[in-house]
Protein backbone atom coordinates (compact mmCIF):
# COMPACT_ATOMS: atom_id res chain seq x y z
CA UNK A 1 0.00 0.00 0.00
CA UNK A 2 1.46 3.34 -1.07
CA UNK A 3 1.71 6.43 1.07
CA UNK A 4 -1.44 8.53 1.11
CA UNK A 5 -0.04 11.96 0.44
CA UNK A 6 -3.31 13.90 0.38
CA UNK A 7 -3.31 14.69 4.13
CA UNK A 8 0.30 15.84 3.84
CA UNK A 9 -0.53 18.21 1.00
CA UNK A 10 -3.55 19.53 2.86
CA UNK A 11 -1.55 20.08 5.99
CA UNK A 12 1.34 21.82 4.24
CA UNK A 13 -0.92 24.04 2.15
CA UNK A 14 -3.06 25.06 5.11
CA UNK A 15 -0.15 25.81 7.40
CA UNK A 16 1.66 27.63 4.62
CA UNK A 17 -1.35 29.92 4.29
CA UNK A 18 -1.62 30.47 8.04
CA UNK A 19 2.10 31.08 8.51
CA UNK A 20 2.24 33.33 5.46
CA UNK A 21 -0.37 35.62 6.99
CA UNK A 22 1.51 35.69 10.29
CA UNK A 23 4.81 36.36 8.54
CA UNK A 24 3.34 39.15 6.40
CA UNK A 25 1.92 40.76 9.52
CA UNK A 26 5.30 40.55 11.26
CA UNK A 27 6.97 41.97 8.17
CA UNK A 28 4.70 45.03 8.28
CA UNK A 29 5.45 45.57 11.97
CA UNK A 30 9.12 44.70 12.05
CA UNK A 31 10.37 44.68 8.47
CA UNK A 32 8.81 48.01 7.56
CA UNK A 33 8.02 49.82 10.81
CA UNK A 34 10.93 48.40 12.84
CA UNK A 35 8.73 47.30 15.74
CA UNK A 36 9.69 43.79 16.90
CA UNK A 37 6.33 42.37 17.89
CA UNK A 38 7.51 39.29 19.76
CA UNK A 39 3.97 38.89 21.03
CA UNK A 40 2.83 37.68 17.60
CA UNK A 41 1.49 34.40 19.01
CA UNK A 42 -0.73 36.36 21.41
CA UNK A 43 -2.66 38.03 18.59
CA UNK A 44 -2.74 34.74 16.71
CA UNK A 45 -4.25 33.06 19.76
CA UNK A 46 -6.87 35.79 20.08
CA UNK A 47 -8.19 34.82 16.66
CA UNK A 48 -8.36 31.17 17.65
CA UNK A 49 -10.11 31.94 20.96
CA UNK A 50 -12.65 34.17 19.24
CA UNK A 51 -13.33 31.57 16.55
CA UNK A 52 -13.58 28.72 19.05
CA UNK A 53 -15.64 30.41 21.71
CA UNK A 54 -17.99 32.24 19.36
CA UNK A 55 -18.58 29.33 16.99
CA UNK A 56 -19.03 26.77 19.75
CA UNK A 57 -21.50 28.96 21.63
CA UNK A 58 -23.51 29.73 18.54
CA UNK A 59 -23.69 26.09 17.48
CA UNK A 60 -24.82 25.06 20.96
CA UNK A 61 -27.56 27.65 20.78
CA UNK A 62 -28.64 26.52 17.32
CA UNK A 63 -28.77 22.90 18.51
CA UNK A 64 -31.40 23.66 21.13
CA UNK A 65 -29.60 21.25 23.48
CA UNK A 66 -29.36 22.60 27.01
CA UNK A 67 -27.83 21.41 30.23
CA UNK A 68 -24.77 19.98 28.51
CA UNK A 69 -21.31 21.07 29.62
CA UNK A 70 -19.89 23.30 26.90
CA UNK A 71 -16.50 21.57 27.20
CA UNK A 72 -17.72 17.97 27.16
CA UNK A 73 -17.25 15.45 24.36
CA UNK A 74 -21.01 15.26 24.07
CA UNK A 75 -21.20 18.99 23.38
CA UNK A 76 -18.50 18.68 20.74
CA UNK A 77 -20.50 15.93 19.07
CA UNK A 78 -23.65 18.03 19.15
CA UNK A 79 -21.78 20.88 17.46
CA UNK A 80 -20.54 18.65 14.67
CA UNK A 81 -24.04 17.36 14.06
CA UNK A 82 -25.43 20.88 13.79
CA UNK A 83 -22.67 21.89 11.41
CA UNK A 84 -23.29 18.79 9.29
CA UNK A 85 -26.97 19.58 8.95
CA UNK A 86 -26.77 23.36 8.51
CA UNK A 87 -24.06 24.26 5.99
CA UNK A 88 -25.13 27.89 5.75
CA UNK A 89 -24.87 28.26 9.51
CA UNK A 90 -21.31 26.98 9.86
CA UNK A 91 -20.17 28.98 6.83
CA UNK A 92 -21.77 32.11 8.27
CA UNK A 93 -20.12 31.46 11.63
CA UNK A 94 -16.76 31.01 9.91
CA UNK A 95 -17.07 34.31 8.03
CA UNK A 96 -18.34 36.13 11.12
CA UNK A 97 -15.47 34.71 13.15
CA UNK A 98 -13.01 36.17 10.64
CA UNK A 99 -14.59 39.60 10.92
CA UNK A 100 -14.94 39.59 14.69
CA UNK A 101 -11.42 38.26 15.20
CA UNK A 102 -9.96 40.89 12.88
CA UNK A 103 -11.71 43.58 14.90
CA UNK A 104 -10.83 42.10 18.32
CA UNK A 105 -7.22 41.53 17.20
CA UNK A 106 -7.03 45.15 16.10
CA UNK A 107 -8.43 46.37 19.42
CA UNK A 108 -5.90 44.30 21.37
CA UNK A 109 -3.18 45.57 19.03
CA UNK A 110 -4.23 49.09 19.93
CA UNK A 111 -4.42 48.37 23.67
CA UNK A 112 -1.01 46.74 23.83
CA UNK A 113 0.50 49.43 21.63
CA UNK A 114 -0.40 52.06 24.18
CA UNK A 115 2.13 51.06 26.84
CA UNK A 116 4.37 49.29 24.38
CA UNK A 117 5.03 52.24 22.10
CA UNK A 118 6.53 54.22 24.91
CA UNK A 119 9.31 51.66 24.78
CA UNK A 120 11.65 50.97 21.95
CA UNK A 121 13.47 48.08 20.36
CA UNK A 122 14.49 45.34 22.78
CA UNK A 123 12.22 46.57 25.58
CA UNK A 124 9.22 46.56 23.30
CA UNK A 125 10.07 43.04 22.18
CA UNK A 126 10.24 41.75 25.78
CA UNK A 127 7.02 43.45 26.85
CA UNK A 128 5.13 42.00 23.90
CA UNK A 129 6.66 38.58 24.51
CA UNK A 130 5.33 38.81 28.06
CA UNK A 131 1.87 39.79 26.78
CA UNK A 132 1.81 36.56 24.82
CA UNK A 133 2.62 34.45 27.85
CA UNK A 134 0.12 36.33 30.01
CA UNK A 135 -2.54 35.63 27.40
CA UNK A 136 -1.71 31.94 27.27
CA UNK A 137 -1.68 31.49 31.05
CA UNK A 138 -4.94 33.38 31.31
CA UNK A 139 -6.66 31.22 28.67
CA UNK A 140 -5.28 28.11 30.32
CA UNK A 141 -6.89 29.00 33.63
CA UNK A 142 -10.04 30.79 32.64
CA UNK A 143 -12.13 27.81 31.51
CA UNK A 144 -15.16 29.66 30.04
CA UNK A 145 -12.94 30.93 27.22
CA UNK A 146 -11.64 27.73 25.61
CA UNK A 147 -12.01 25.12 28.35
CA UNK A 148 -8.67 25.69 30.06
CA UNK A 149 -6.01 22.99 29.89
CA UNK A 150 -8.23 20.49 28.11
CA UNK A 151 -8.99 22.82 25.28
CA UNK A 152 -12.18 23.34 23.33
CA UNK A 153 -12.94 20.67 20.78
CA UNK A 154 -15.81 20.58 18.33
CA UNK A 155 -15.04 23.63 16.26
CA UNK A 156 -16.15 22.06 12.99
CA UNK A 157 -14.44 22.56 9.69
CA UNK A 158 -16.76 25.00 7.88
CA UNK A 159 -16.96 22.53 4.97
CA UNK A 160 -17.68 19.50 7.17
CA UNK A 161 -21.07 19.05 5.44
CA UNK A 162 -19.29 17.92 2.25
CA UNK A 163 -19.26 14.56 3.96
CA UNK A 164 -15.87 13.11 3.06
CA UNK A 165 -13.57 14.59 5.72
CA UNK A 166 -10.54 14.31 3.42
CA UNK A 167 -12.23 16.38 0.73
CA UNK A 168 -13.53 18.86 3.30
CA UNK A 169 -10.00 19.41 4.54
CA UNK A 170 -8.62 19.73 1.04
CA UNK A 171 -11.27 22.28 0.08
CA UNK A 172 -10.65 24.16 3.30
CA UNK A 173 -6.91 24.29 2.64
CA UNK A 174 -7.65 25.88 -0.74
CA UNK A 175 -9.74 28.54 0.99
CA UNK A 176 -6.94 29.25 3.46
CA UNK A 177 -4.43 29.56 0.65
CA UNK A 178 -6.71 31.91 -1.25
CA UNK A 179 -7.20 34.12 1.81
CA UNK A 180 -3.45 34.14 2.44
CA UNK A 181 -2.69 35.10 -1.12
CA UNK A 182 -5.30 37.85 -0.92
CA UNK A 183 -3.51 39.10 2.20
CA UNK A 184 -0.24 39.05 0.30
CA UNK A 185 -1.69 41.23 -2.45
CA UNK A 186 -3.21 43.60 0.10
CA UNK A 187 0.08 43.85 2.00
CA UNK A 188 1.91 44.64 -1.23
CA UNK A 189 -0.57 47.42 -1.97
CA UNK A 190 -0.35 48.71 1.57
CA UNK A 191 3.43 49.06 1.70
CA UNK A 192 4.16 50.17 -1.86
CA UNK A 193 2.76 53.55 -0.99
CA UNK A 194 3.53 56.68 1.00
CA UNK A 195 2.38 54.72 4.06
CA UNK A 196 5.07 52.09 3.50
CA UNK A 197 7.63 54.85 3.08
CA UNK A 198 6.41 56.45 6.29
CA UNK A 199 6.84 53.16 8.17
CA UNK A 200 10.37 52.78 6.82
CA UNK A 201 11.27 56.31 7.90
CA UNK A 202 10.39 55.39 11.47
CA UNK A 203 12.36 52.16 11.24
CA UNK A 204 15.41 53.97 9.87
CA UNK A 205 15.44 57.00 12.19
CA UNK A 206 12.45 57.75 14.36
CA UNK A 207 13.75 61.11 15.60
CA UNK A 208 14.31 62.44 12.09
CA UNK A 209 10.91 61.17 11.06
CA UNK A 210 9.29 63.19 13.84
CA UNK A 211 11.41 66.24 13.01
CA UNK A 212 10.00 65.85 9.49
CA UNK A 213 6.50 66.20 10.89
CA UNK A 214 5.45 62.61 11.42
CA UNK A 215 3.43 61.66 14.50
CA UNK A 216 5.48 58.53 15.04
CA UNK A 217 3.64 56.91 18.00
CA UNK A 218 0.41 57.02 16.03
CA UNK A 219 2.02 55.50 12.96
CA UNK A 220 3.70 52.72 14.95
CA UNK A 221 0.35 52.05 16.61
CA UNK A 222 -1.34 51.74 13.22
CA UNK A 223 1.22 49.14 12.11
CA UNK A 224 0.59 47.10 15.28
CA UNK A 225 -3.17 47.33 14.80
CA UNK A 226 -2.93 46.12 11.20
CA UNK A 227 -0.45 43.37 12.11
CA UNK A 228 -2.51 42.17 15.08
CA UNK A 229 -5.67 42.13 13.08
CA UNK A 230 -4.02 39.98 10.40
CA UNK A 231 -2.57 37.61 13.02
CA UNK A 232 -6.05 37.15 14.51
CA UNK A 233 -7.39 36.19 11.08
CA UNK A 234 -4.65 33.55 10.89
CA UNK A 235 -5.78 32.32 14.31
CA UNK A 236 -9.34 31.81 13.06
CA UNK A 237 -8.08 29.83 10.06
CA UNK A 238 -6.02 27.69 12.42
CA UNK A 239 -8.89 26.98 14.82
CA UNK A 240 -11.22 25.82 12.05
CA UNK A 241 -8.50 23.62 10.58
CA UNK A 242 -7.42 21.76 13.71
CA UNK A 243 -11.02 21.94 15.01
CA UNK A 244 -9.74 22.28 18.55
CA UNK A 245 -8.51 25.30 20.43
CA UNK A 246 -5.97 24.65 23.16
CA UNK A 247 -4.25 27.54 24.97
CA UNK A 248 -1.00 25.63 25.21
CA UNK A 249 -0.66 25.56 21.43
CA UNK A 250 0.19 29.24 21.59
CA UNK A 251 3.70 29.15 22.99
CA UNK A 252 6.52 31.59 22.13
CA UNK A 253 8.20 29.23 19.65
CA UNK A 254 5.35 29.97 17.22
CA UNK A 255 6.40 33.63 17.26
CA UNK A 256 10.01 32.70 16.63
CA UNK A 257 9.18 30.44 13.72
CA UNK A 258 7.40 33.44 12.20
CA UNK A 259 10.31 35.77 13.01
CA UNK A 260 12.65 33.31 11.29
CA UNK A 261 10.46 33.28 8.18
CA UNK A 262 10.81 37.02 7.82
CA UNK A 263 14.52 37.06 8.61
CA UNK A 264 15.20 34.19 6.24
CA UNK A 265 13.21 35.68 3.37
CA UNK A 266 14.54 39.19 3.92
CA UNK A 267 13.00 42.01 5.92
CA UNK A 268 10.77 44.60 4.26
CA UNK A 269 10.33 42.31 1.29
CA UNK A 270 7.06 40.45 0.89
CA UNK A 271 8.40 38.20 -1.86
CA UNK A 272 11.09 37.09 0.56
CA UNK A 273 8.33 36.41 3.07
CA UNK A 274 6.61 34.09 0.57
CA UNK A 275 9.84 32.12 0.33
CA UNK A 276 10.77 32.21 4.03
CA UNK A 277 7.27 31.07 5.00
CA UNK A 278 7.54 28.12 2.61
CA UNK A 279 10.89 26.93 3.98
CA UNK A 280 9.84 27.28 7.60
CA UNK A 281 6.43 25.68 7.05
CA UNK A 282 8.13 22.59 5.65
CA UNK A 283 10.52 22.59 8.59
CA UNK A 284 7.64 23.01 11.01
CA UNK A 285 5.59 20.16 9.48
CA UNK A 286 8.50 17.76 9.06
CA UNK A 287 9.39 17.98 12.73
CA UNK A 288 6.06 16.60 13.88
CA UNK A 289 5.73 12.93 14.68
CA UNK A 290 2.10 12.83 13.50
CA UNK A 291 3.18 14.16 10.13
CA UNK A 292 6.11 11.79 9.73
CA UNK A 293 3.97 8.82 10.66
CA UNK A 294 1.86 9.36 7.55
CA UNK A 295 5.07 9.10 5.54
CA UNK A 296 5.83 5.87 7.37
CA UNK A 297 8.82 7.37 9.14
CA UNK A 298 9.39 6.96 12.83
CA UNK A 299 12.35 8.24 14.76
CA UNK A 300 13.50 6.98 18.11
CA UNK A 301 13.16 10.31 19.92
CA UNK A 302 10.73 13.19 20.29
CA UNK A 303 11.23 14.93 16.95
CA UNK A 304 9.40 18.08 17.99
CA UNK A 305 12.48 19.31 19.82
CA UNK A 306 14.34 19.38 16.51
CA UNK A 307 12.10 22.30 15.63
CA UNK A 308 13.56 24.41 18.42
CA UNK A 309 17.12 23.51 17.47
CA UNK A 310 16.63 24.18 13.76
CA UNK A 311 14.86 27.49 14.40
CA UNK A 312 17.62 28.69 16.72
CA UNK A 313 20.37 27.56 14.37
CA UNK A 314 18.71 29.21 11.40
CA UNK A 315 18.42 32.55 13.21
CA UNK A 316 22.12 32.45 14.11
CA UNK A 317 23.15 31.33 10.62
CA UNK A 318 21.14 34.05 8.87
CA UNK A 319 22.60 36.72 11.14
CA UNK A 320 26.14 35.47 10.51
CA UNK A 321 26.03 34.63 6.82
CA UNK A 322 23.26 36.63 5.17
CA UNK A 323 21.77 39.22 7.52
CA UNK A 324 19.77 40.80 4.68
CA UNK A 325 17.97 37.48 4.05
CA UNK A 326 17.63 35.43 0.88
CA UNK A 327 16.03 38.28 -1.08
CA UNK A 328 17.33 41.71 -0.11
CA UNK A 329 15.23 44.84 0.30
CA UNK A 330 14.21 46.74 -2.83
CA UNK A 331 12.99 50.32 -3.21
CA UNK A 332 9.22 50.57 -2.75
CA UNK A 333 7.26 50.48 -5.99
CA UNK A 334 5.71 53.93 -5.81
CA UNK A 335 4.95 56.54 -8.48
CA UNK A 336 7.86 58.59 -7.08
CA UNK A 337 10.31 55.88 -8.10
CA UNK A 338 8.66 55.61 -11.52
CA UNK A 339 9.08 59.36 -12.02
CA UNK A 340 12.73 59.13 -11.02
CA UNK A 341 13.28 56.23 -13.41
CA UNK A 342 11.77 58.20 -16.28
CA UNK A 343 14.69 60.64 -16.19
CA UNK A 344 17.84 59.44 -17.83
CA UNK B 1 8.48 91.33 10.93
CA UNK B 2 9.96 89.06 13.56
CA UNK B 3 9.69 85.41 12.61
CA UNK B 4 11.54 83.91 15.57
CA UNK B 5 12.19 85.26 19.05
CA UNK B 6 14.02 83.60 21.94
CA UNK B 7 13.82 84.96 25.48
CA UNK B 8 16.24 83.69 28.11
CA UNK B 9 16.37 80.14 26.75
CA UNK B 10 18.36 77.71 28.90
CA UNK B 11 19.24 74.07 28.39
CA UNK B 12 21.61 72.37 30.85
CA UNK B 13 22.87 68.81 30.78
CA UNK B 14 23.83 68.15 34.38
CA UNK B 15 26.56 70.69 35.00
CA UNK B 16 27.05 71.54 31.35
CA UNK B 17 25.39 74.79 30.40
CA UNK B 18 24.85 73.99 26.74
CA UNK B 19 22.54 76.92 26.12
CA UNK B 20 22.73 79.48 28.88
CA UNK B 21 20.14 82.24 28.75
CA UNK B 22 20.01 83.01 25.06
CA UNK B 23 17.82 85.84 23.76
CA UNK B 24 17.62 87.13 20.23
CA UNK B 25 15.16 87.61 17.44
CA UNK B 26 15.26 86.97 13.72
CA UNK B 27 13.54 89.05 11.04
CA UNK B 28 11.56 87.31 8.37
CA UNK B 29 13.67 86.80 5.25
CA UNK B 30 16.92 87.07 7.19
CA UNK B 31 20.05 85.12 6.40
CA UNK B 32 21.58 84.55 9.79
CA UNK B 33 24.87 82.80 10.42
CA UNK B 34 25.67 81.14 13.74
CA UNK B 35 29.29 80.53 14.55
CA UNK B 36 31.29 79.61 17.59
CA UNK B 37 33.93 77.12 18.71
CA UNK B 38 33.07 73.42 19.04
CA UNK B 39 30.86 72.77 22.04
CA UNK B 40 29.63 76.33 22.26
CA UNK B 41 25.98 75.27 22.08
CA UNK B 42 25.04 75.91 18.44
CA UNK B 43 23.57 72.51 17.70
CA UNK B 44 21.84 72.36 21.08
CA UNK B 45 20.23 75.69 20.20
CA UNK B 46 18.86 74.10 17.01
CA UNK B 47 17.68 71.07 18.98
CA UNK B 48 15.81 73.30 21.42
CA UNK B 49 14.18 75.37 18.68
CA UNK B 50 13.14 72.29 16.67
CA UNK B 51 11.60 70.53 19.69
CA UNK B 52 14.16 67.74 19.94
CA UNK B 53 14.98 69.03 23.44
CA UNK B 54 12.65 70.91 25.74
CA UNK B 55 14.29 74.06 27.14
CA UNK B 56 14.75 74.12 30.93
CA UNK B 57 13.47 77.67 30.95
CA UNK B 58 12.83 80.58 28.64
CA UNK B 59 10.37 81.24 25.86
CA UNK B 60 10.51 80.67 22.12
CA UNK B 61 8.09 82.44 19.80
CA UNK B 62 7.60 81.57 16.14
CA UNK B 63 5.49 84.07 14.21
CA UNK B 64 4.14 85.33 17.49
CA UNK B 65 3.18 81.89 18.88
CA UNK B 66 4.89 80.08 21.76
CA UNK B 67 6.59 76.94 20.44
CA UNK B 68 8.85 75.94 23.32
CA UNK B 69 7.86 72.54 24.70
CA UNK B 70 6.13 71.45 21.49
CA UNK B 71 6.92 68.06 19.99
CA UNK B 72 9.23 68.01 16.95
CA UNK B 73 6.37 67.16 14.59
CA UNK B 74 4.36 70.11 15.91
CA UNK B 75 7.29 72.48 15.39
CA UNK B 76 7.60 71.15 11.85
CA UNK B 77 3.94 71.83 11.21
CA UNK B 78 4.43 75.47 12.22
CA UNK B 79 6.98 75.77 9.43
CA UNK B 80 10.40 75.19 10.97
CA UNK B 81 12.45 72.51 9.22
CA UNK B 82 16.01 71.55 10.01
CA UNK B 83 18.92 69.56 8.68
CA UNK B 84 21.43 67.59 10.71
CA UNK B 85 25.13 68.20 11.15
CA UNK B 86 26.04 64.53 10.78
CA UNK B 87 23.77 63.41 7.98
CA UNK B 88 20.88 61.36 9.32
CA UNK B 89 19.35 59.99 6.17
CA UNK B 90 16.84 57.18 5.98
CA UNK B 91 19.33 54.52 4.94
CA UNK B 92 16.79 51.90 3.91
CA UNK B 93 15.55 54.20 1.18
CA UNK B 94 16.79 55.68 -2.06
CA UNK B 95 17.74 59.34 -2.36
CA UNK B 96 14.45 60.31 -4.01
CA UNK B 97 12.47 58.48 -1.32
CA UNK B 98 14.30 60.46 1.37
CA UNK B 99 13.02 63.62 -0.25
CA UNK B 100 9.49 62.23 -0.38
CA UNK B 101 9.20 61.96 3.41
CA UNK B 102 8.77 65.61 4.49
CA UNK B 103 6.00 66.84 2.15
CA UNK B 104 2.91 67.72 4.12
CA UNK B 105 -0.56 66.32 3.68
CA UNK B 106 0.36 63.19 1.74
CA UNK B 107 -2.91 61.37 1.18
CA UNK B 108 -1.28 57.96 0.82
CA UNK B 109 0.23 58.11 4.30
CA UNK B 110 -3.13 57.02 5.63
CA UNK B 111 -3.06 53.19 5.72
CA UNK B 112 -6.61 52.82 4.40
CA UNK B 113 -6.16 55.31 1.56
CA UNK B 114 -2.78 53.74 0.78
CA UNK B 115 -4.66 50.74 -0.60
CA UNK B 116 -6.28 52.88 -3.29
CA UNK B 117 -3.55 54.18 -5.54
CA UNK B 118 -5.99 56.31 -7.50
CA UNK B 119 -6.48 58.52 -4.45
CA UNK B 120 -2.87 59.59 -4.14
CA UNK B 121 -0.88 58.73 -7.28
CA UNK B 122 -1.34 62.17 -8.86
CA UNK B 123 -0.26 64.00 -5.73
CA UNK B 124 2.72 61.66 -5.44
CA UNK B 125 3.81 62.30 -9.03
CA UNK B 126 3.69 66.05 -8.66
CA UNK B 127 5.65 65.88 -5.39
CA UNK B 128 8.17 63.60 -7.08
CA UNK B 129 8.63 66.12 -9.89
CA UNK B 130 9.32 68.82 -7.34
CA UNK B 131 11.79 66.53 -5.58
CA UNK B 132 13.57 65.80 -8.86
CA UNK B 133 13.88 69.55 -9.49
CA UNK B 134 15.56 70.01 -6.13
CA UNK B 135 17.72 66.95 -6.79
CA UNK B 136 18.85 68.45 -10.07
CA UNK B 137 19.64 71.79 -8.44
CA UNK B 138 21.92 70.01 -5.99
CA UNK B 139 23.64 67.94 -8.67
CA UNK B 140 22.25 64.70 -7.28
CA UNK B 141 20.51 63.49 -10.43
CA UNK B 142 23.08 60.77 -11.03
CA UNK B 143 22.49 59.23 -7.59
CA UNK B 144 18.72 59.80 -7.30
CA UNK B 145 18.01 56.07 -7.25
CA UNK B 146 21.01 55.05 -5.11
CA UNK B 147 20.45 53.85 -1.59
CA UNK B 148 21.03 56.96 0.48
CA UNK B 149 23.95 55.29 2.26
CA UNK B 150 25.68 54.68 -1.07
CA UNK B 151 26.63 58.26 -1.94
CA UNK B 152 29.61 60.43 -0.97
CA UNK B 153 29.79 62.35 2.30
CA UNK B 154 29.31 65.65 0.47
CA UNK B 155 26.30 64.29 -1.34
CA UNK B 156 24.80 63.22 1.98
CA UNK B 157 24.96 66.84 3.14
CA UNK B 158 23.25 67.92 -0.07
CA UNK B 159 20.51 65.34 0.45
CA UNK B 160 20.04 66.72 3.98
CA UNK B 161 19.44 70.22 2.59
CA UNK B 162 17.26 68.94 -0.25
CA UNK B 163 15.13 66.93 2.15
CA UNK B 164 14.65 69.93 4.44
CA UNK B 165 13.55 72.04 1.46
CA UNK B 166 10.87 69.49 0.64
CA UNK B 167 9.24 70.30 4.00
CA UNK B 168 8.05 73.68 2.66
CA UNK B 169 9.69 75.58 5.49
CA UNK B 170 9.20 79.17 6.47
CA UNK B 171 12.33 78.98 8.59
CA UNK B 172 15.19 76.63 7.76
CA UNK B 173 17.76 75.63 10.32
CA UNK B 174 20.80 74.30 8.49
CA UNK B 175 23.49 72.70 10.61
CA UNK B 176 26.80 72.97 8.75
CA UNK B 177 25.34 72.59 5.27
CA UNK B 178 28.69 72.70 3.50
CA UNK B 179 30.88 70.58 5.78
CA UNK B 180 32.60 68.01 3.58
CA UNK B 181 31.37 69.63 0.38
CA UNK B 182 33.84 70.73 -2.33
CA UNK B 183 34.61 74.48 -2.12
CA UNK B 184 33.04 75.33 -5.46
CA UNK B 185 29.85 73.48 -4.59
CA UNK B 186 29.82 75.08 -1.14
CA UNK B 187 29.57 78.50 -2.77
CA UNK B 188 26.89 77.24 -5.12
CA UNK B 189 24.88 76.03 -2.14
CA UNK B 190 25.08 79.45 -0.53
CA UNK B 191 24.17 81.16 -3.77
CA UNK B 192 21.12 78.93 -3.95
CA UNK B 193 20.22 79.75 -0.36
CA UNK B 194 20.35 83.47 -1.18
CA UNK B 195 18.17 82.83 -4.22
CA UNK B 196 15.62 80.88 -2.19
CA UNK B 197 15.51 83.68 0.33
CA UNK B 198 15.07 86.33 -2.38
CA UNK B 199 12.52 84.42 -4.43
CA UNK B 200 10.47 82.60 -1.81
CA UNK B 201 11.10 84.78 1.20
CA UNK B 202 12.42 81.90 3.30
CA UNK B 203 14.35 82.67 6.45
CA UNK B 204 17.63 80.86 7.11
CA UNK B 205 19.65 80.21 10.24
CA UNK B 206 22.90 78.55 9.29
CA UNK B 207 25.50 77.03 11.57
CA UNK B 208 28.79 77.02 9.71
CA UNK B 209 32.47 76.58 10.39
CA UNK B 210 33.64 77.75 6.97
CA UNK B 211 33.67 81.38 7.88
CA UNK B 212 35.28 82.48 4.61
CA UNK B 213 32.27 81.17 2.67
CA UNK B 214 29.63 82.09 5.25
CA UNK B 215 30.73 85.72 5.63
CA UNK B 216 30.35 86.33 1.91
CA UNK B 217 26.64 85.59 2.02
CA UNK B 218 25.05 86.31 5.40
CA UNK B 219 24.09 89.75 6.64
CA UNK B 220 24.19 88.97 10.32
CA UNK B 221 26.20 86.61 12.50
CA UNK B 222 25.56 85.36 16.01
CA UNK B 223 28.65 84.19 17.85
CA UNK B 224 28.16 81.61 20.60
CA UNK B 225 30.61 80.74 23.31
CA UNK B 226 29.95 78.52 26.33
CA UNK B 227 26.22 78.59 25.74
CA UNK B 228 25.93 82.35 25.49
CA UNK B 229 25.73 84.76 22.61
CA UNK B 230 28.82 86.88 22.88
CA UNK B 231 28.47 88.92 19.73
CA UNK B 232 25.72 89.78 17.25
CA UNK B 233 26.23 91.83 14.13
CA UNK B 234 27.29 91.97 10.50
CA UNK B 235 30.27 89.80 9.53
CA UNK B 236 32.82 92.61 9.28
CA UNK B 237 31.83 93.83 12.73
CA UNK B 238 31.98 90.36 14.26
CA UNK B 239 35.45 89.48 12.99
CA UNK B 240 36.92 92.56 14.62
CA UNK B 241 35.31 91.92 18.00
CA UNK B 242 37.87 91.05 20.66
CA UNK B 243 35.58 88.63 22.50
CA UNK B 244 35.13 86.65 19.31
CA UNK B 245 38.84 86.50 18.64
CA UNK B 246 39.39 85.37 22.25
CA UNK B 247 36.73 82.69 21.99
CA UNK B 248 38.29 81.21 18.89
CA UNK B 249 41.96 81.62 19.77
CA UNK B 250 41.77 81.35 23.54
CA UNK B 251 42.37 84.24 25.91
Amino acid sequence: MGVDILPLVTSIVTFYGIYLILALSFNIEYGFAGQPNFGKVFFYSIGAYVAGNFTANMLMRASGVTGVDFCSDLAAEVRFKVAMSKPWLIIALFLLSLLIAAAVGGVFGYLTSYPALRLSGDFLAIVLLAFGEIGRVFARNYTPLVCGVYGLSGVPNPLVWIGDPRMARLAYSAIVLAIAFGMYLLTERLVNSPYGRLLKSIRDDELVSSVMGKVTPRVKGSALIIGSSMAAVAGVLYAFYVQTVVADDFIPIVTFVVVTMVMLGGVANNKGTLLGAMVMTLMDRLTRASFLRILGISVGFDISYVRYIVTGLLIILILMVKPEGLISEKPLKTPAIEEAEKLS
Amino acid sequence: MEILKLEGVRKYFGGVRAVDGVSFSVEEGALLGIIGPNGSGKTTLFNVISGVYKPDSGKIYFMGERIDGLEPHEVFKKGIVRSFQNPRLFLGMTVIENLMIPPRGQIGENPVKALFRGLWARQERSLAKKALEIIRAHQLTQVRLNWSGEVSGGQMKLIEISRALMGEPKLLLLDEPTAGVAPKLAREIFERIVKLRDELGLTFMIIEHRLDVLFDYVERVLVMHQGKIICDGPPDYVVKDERVVDAYLGE
